[in-house]
């Protein structure tokens, strides 16, 4: 982000349009109100291997601007990807139209901090000075890689490199003016394996600050290993395992109900922890925390209102402590904002969503969690999120994968067979946390393997 | 927007030190979304899309650069940047563009919603909310959500090709809440067309939210669904997720090209039980998935995939023709700019058999009657897919019985086009959001109901 672009939406912000540079009848309208300019820019380099040459790469630099504009009680907003006085200034008197057909809602605000803040914005990158031919070379060392590490790895269609250097800003009528530079880089792989008449996929994927850090061996080695590991599985029989859910899938499957903790969820009744918070909803081992400050790929010094960000416990030994809060939920509830506002760009919608929040490690490894557990299943995937569960119920039915286990022992491979349950009973039920926490920061939540009393299991005959 | 003598000048710059096809994709679009939430309006956006996508293929490798913000300026610097992008090889040369361009226009709207009354777009979720809350005391929360979209896109190639094309989707999604104590369910429905305001003639704002709360009211006096295989009965409309999962991902040059498709090389083959044909048809007039034209300037088609189950087409987009020498067949897509294009599903579906509904259910003697589906996924590698159920029953000695809740279906794509042995004369099609490699775009899916052996239902053990 240059600076004649900051300058550009705290002009925006501030003055809004009365009597701006563009001067437009459309800014003139939307003046006399509380407004605020949020702003996100990416610069985007990807590309991948295959067969031995690079198949794709893709460059990008792409921006939007929004305004929000709140009148009475009454708030609208309103997107432009075309960044300029003029488009800004149709954008505020949109949002200002689209105001004046809302209903009044104590929850309609804006922040009203005046502090300013700008990270990381002039800061190099050690990216920049890595060529891009060193990171073709990566992916295609990465895809070599993969071929050598196993005669059973058949296909390796994708290797993925990928960084983005993204700016966000925020800016309102007071005078703040907030911005934060994010940047970071990924390398994944995604291998198919056949032996006999057996064919099972892998992939793996890891995020980083640089490019430096990024570990080519081991994605290859955890793709591989992924895809070999399945080969030759069978179906269980249906019934109740104790179980141990690995590290991935156990981020993977709680990190879907964290649209629970959402104050508002809670306020409208689409959370099933309406009036719970100070109560015990889960085992004593349950704990949550969400730190912003912890890690740099994962760092906001403030939310996508500006509120600034600090470090919260959601759970603490099963006890549900604290909402997720945007302005519109801690003002309905003349709650203190906890800076948790989040969107997916300027041309999204403002929601509660974690930072950077996991559940932290314990002492025993993955090893010493299937001793513990003697005869049950490891589940090391879920597949169906995305569909597969109910946020408001709980309930979760989803795709799995994982390994029989047997003497404390990791034995055969097990597909084709789903996990259910309900999240508050999963949580419950939590016996043990490994000390193998999820290293990749690329979602905002992570987890230890996790020892669970009792898991659902449908797949073949019951035993 | 930009001339064809400008474009063909980028295209050329573009392709001036490699390459052997390059393309230029324009969009420009305006967007609307309301929120109607907790019995009042939670949002109102609108919002103003405008960027620019260049693509050049050498053989089986591509680069895309795109931006925001398209000026001359900016597509100039991006024609520059491909010509510096691109490695040397490569046989592409510019053939001469149209002064202007084909115009679609295929699925026009009667009313359309852009710059119609913000208030009267409010009064339709207004009675879709109230409509849901009426259906019983039990509804607790109503979200009734208007998606517009108004994308307009030019797409010019260096292949000659040059198409305009505007494309108007309009649906109301909404989703109720029922709750009684701590138990909380969850209900959905929806509507979603190429059509303007109309699209409320044929499924009034009233019925989507009545809808949406039965759905919901089903599942709170629902028990958990049970575990293990057992032959299932999927109604028609949405319920065709099946075929999207099971097999139509894995039709995608996307993945047939890579080897990466358990279908690679297997046109003429048999691959699914010969009571499915199924069909992938971007014509179908004013539906979610229908475009006159691609995002690669080809003119939308009906693909039969399969026929008797035998497989008979893939579905090729533009870089699938260049590594699978395949001609593309008109289906690539993309969410926006922001994505290079590749071979996706429009409107996908399972042709109509000869049987009814209730004989599917009769001849079924203990399994599952999935009477909504919900959203789901695959591995085109495998085509181990799964799928949520929204609405369902068990079925008892050839009978629709209580009400069951809780479950996914899961298999093998592979295995369980073999699988359906039975499908009903009662087609019908639903609109879905798919995501892959290109974004997420609007498809819908469809079939007549079928039935089918050898699923799991991930019920409760």
């Amino acid at each position: 982000m240059d600076k004649s672009t900051l300058e550009l939406l705290s002009e925006a912000a501030r003055k809004a349009c009365a009597n701006d540079a563009a001067g437009t009848k459309a800014g003139a309208a939307a003046a006399d109100a509380a407004r605020e300019v949020y702003y996100a820019e990416t610069r985007r380099l990807g590309l991948s291997a295959c067969k031995g040459a690079i198949d794709s790469f893709t460059d990008s630099r792409s921006g939007a601007a929004a305004v929000r504009v709140v009148d009475g009680k009454r708030m609208g907003s309103a997107f432009t990807e075309r960044i300029d006085g003029g488009s800004l200034a149709a954008a505020a008197a949109a949002a200002k139209s689209a105001a004046a057909f809302m209903d009044t809602d104590e929850g309609n605000v804006l922040y009203g901090g005046a502090e300013g803040g700008l990270v990381g914005l002039d800061t190099a990158w050690s990216n920049d000075s890595v060529a891009t031919a060193t990171k073709k070379e990566l992916a295609l060392a990465t895809e070599k890689r993969c071929y050598s590490l196993d005669r059973r790895i058949v296909n390796v269609p994708t290797v993925g490199y990928g960084e983005a250097d993204s700016v966000r800003a925020i800016a309102n009528a007071q005078g703040m003016l907030k911005a934060e530079r994010h940047r970071g880089c990924y390398l994944y792989a995604y291998v198919i394996a056949t032996d006999g008449d057996s064919t099972e996929t892998g992939s793996y994927g890891e995020e980083a600050d640089d490019f430096a850090a990024l570990d080519h061996e081991r994605v290859a080695a955890r793709a591989v290993e992924e895809a070999v590991g399945k080969l030759h599985a069978t179906e269980p029989a249906s019934g109740t395992y104790r179980a141990v859910i690995k590290n991935d899938a156990a981020s993977a499957l709680l990190g879907a109900f964290m649209g629970s903790v959402s104050a508002e969820a809670i306020q409208k009744g689409k959370s099933r922890l309406a009036g719970k918070r100070g109560q015990k909803v889960g085992s004593a081992l349950f704990t949550v925390i969400d730190d912003p400050g912890l890690s740099t790929l994962r760092h906001a010094a403030f939310d996508d209102e500006g509120v600034p960000a600090g470090r919260l416990e959601i759970f603490r030994e099963g006890v549900f402590l604290e909402a997720l809060y945007t302005l519109y939920s801690a003002s309905r509830e003349g709650a203190r904002p906890n800076g948790r506002a989040r969107r997916g760009g300027a041309t999204a919608n403002v929601s509660a969503g974690l930072i950077n929040a996991f559940v932290p490690a314990g002492k025993d490894d993955l090893e010493a969690l299937l001793s513990g557990l003697g005869t049950g299943i490891l589940i090391t995937e879920v597949q169906g999120l995305h569909a597969g569960l109910n946020p408001v119920s709980g309930d979760f039915s989803c795709s799995a994968r994982g390994f029989a286990v047997r003497d404390g022992k990791k034995a055969d491979a097990l597909r084709n067979f789903t996990v259910s349950g309900n999240f508050y009973d999963l949580v419950d039920g939590i016996e043990a946390r490994g000390s193998d926490l999820r290293e990749d920061l690329s979602d905002p939540f992570r987890s230890p393997s996790l020892a669970i009393a009792a898991l659902s299991v449908s797949g073949g005959d019951r035993a | 927007m930009f001339s064809s003598d400008f474009l063909a000048s980028c295209i050329k710059t573009a392709l001036s030190r490699g390459g052997d096809y390059a393309d230029v994709f324009v969009e420009s679009g305006a967007d609307a979304l309301i929120v109607f939430d907790d019995g009042k309006v939670k949002s109102v956006s609108t919002g103003f899309v405008a960027g620019v996508g260049l693509r050049v293929i050498t053989g089986r490798n591509y680069v895309y650069l795109y931006a925001s913000d398209p000026t001359e300026e900016r597509l100039r610097e991006l024609a520059s940047s491909m010509a510096e992008a691109v490695a040397a090889g490569g046989s592409g040369t510019m053939r001469a563009l149209p002064p202007s361009p084909l115009e679609g226009g295929r699925h026009r709207v009667t009313r359309d919603p852009a710059g119609a009354d913000l208030g009267m777009k409010i009064e339709i979720l207004k009675r879709a909310d109230a409509a849901a809350r009426s259906a019983g005391q039990a509804i607790s929360q109503v979200t009734a959500t208007w998606w517009e979209k108004n994308q307009e896109v030019w797409v010019a190639t260096s292949e000659g090709r040059f198409a305009h094309d505007e494309r108007k989707r309009l649906r109301m999604p909404v989703v109720a809440v029922a709750s009684r104590g701590d138990a909380r369910e969850t209900g959905q429905a929806d509507s979603g067309k190429s059509l303007g305001l109309e699209i409320f003639d044929r499924y009034p704002p009233e019925s989507i939210g009545a809808e949406a709360a039965r759905v919901a009211l089903v599942a709170l006096d629902a028990d958990y669904a049970p575990a293990g295989k057992l032959p299932v009965v999927i109604d028609k409309a949405f319920g065709g997720v099946i075929f999207h999962e099971a097999c139509g991902h894995a039709l995608e040059a996307t993945s047939v090209a890579d080897d990466a498709s358990v279908f690679s090389g297997k046109l003429g083959q048999k691959i699914a039980h010969s009571a499915v044909t199924a069909i992938d048809d971007g014509t179908m007039p004013n539906e979610w998935g229908s475009a006159s034209f691609d995002d690669e300037a080809h003119e939308t088609r009906r693909n039969v995939l399969i026929k008797d189950g035998i497989l008979e087409s893939y579905l090729v987009d533009r870089l699938g023709q260049a590594k699978m020498g395949i001609p593309a067949n008109g289906c690539g897509r993309r969410e926006s700019y922001r994505f290079a294009p590749t071979s996706r599903m429009s409107n996908t579906y399972i042709a109509p058999g000869p049987h009814k509904l209730a004989d599917l259910i009769a001849s079924v003697d203990h399994g599952i009657y999935c009477a909504k589906m919900g959203g789901g996924s695959v591995d085109p590698a495998t085509t181990d897919f799964n799928f949520a159920v929204r609405e369902a029953y068990l079925i008892e000695g050839g009978r629709i019985g209580k009400a069951v809740k809780g479950a996914s279906l899961i298999g093998k794509g592979s295995e369980i086009l073999m699988g359906i042995e039975a499908v009903a004369d009662d087609l019908d099609v639903a609109a879905g959001m798919c995501g892959s490699s290109s974004g997420s775009i609007p498809t819908n899916v469809g079939q007549p109901a079928i039935l089918v052996r050898g699923l799991v239902v991930g019920g409760r053990a």
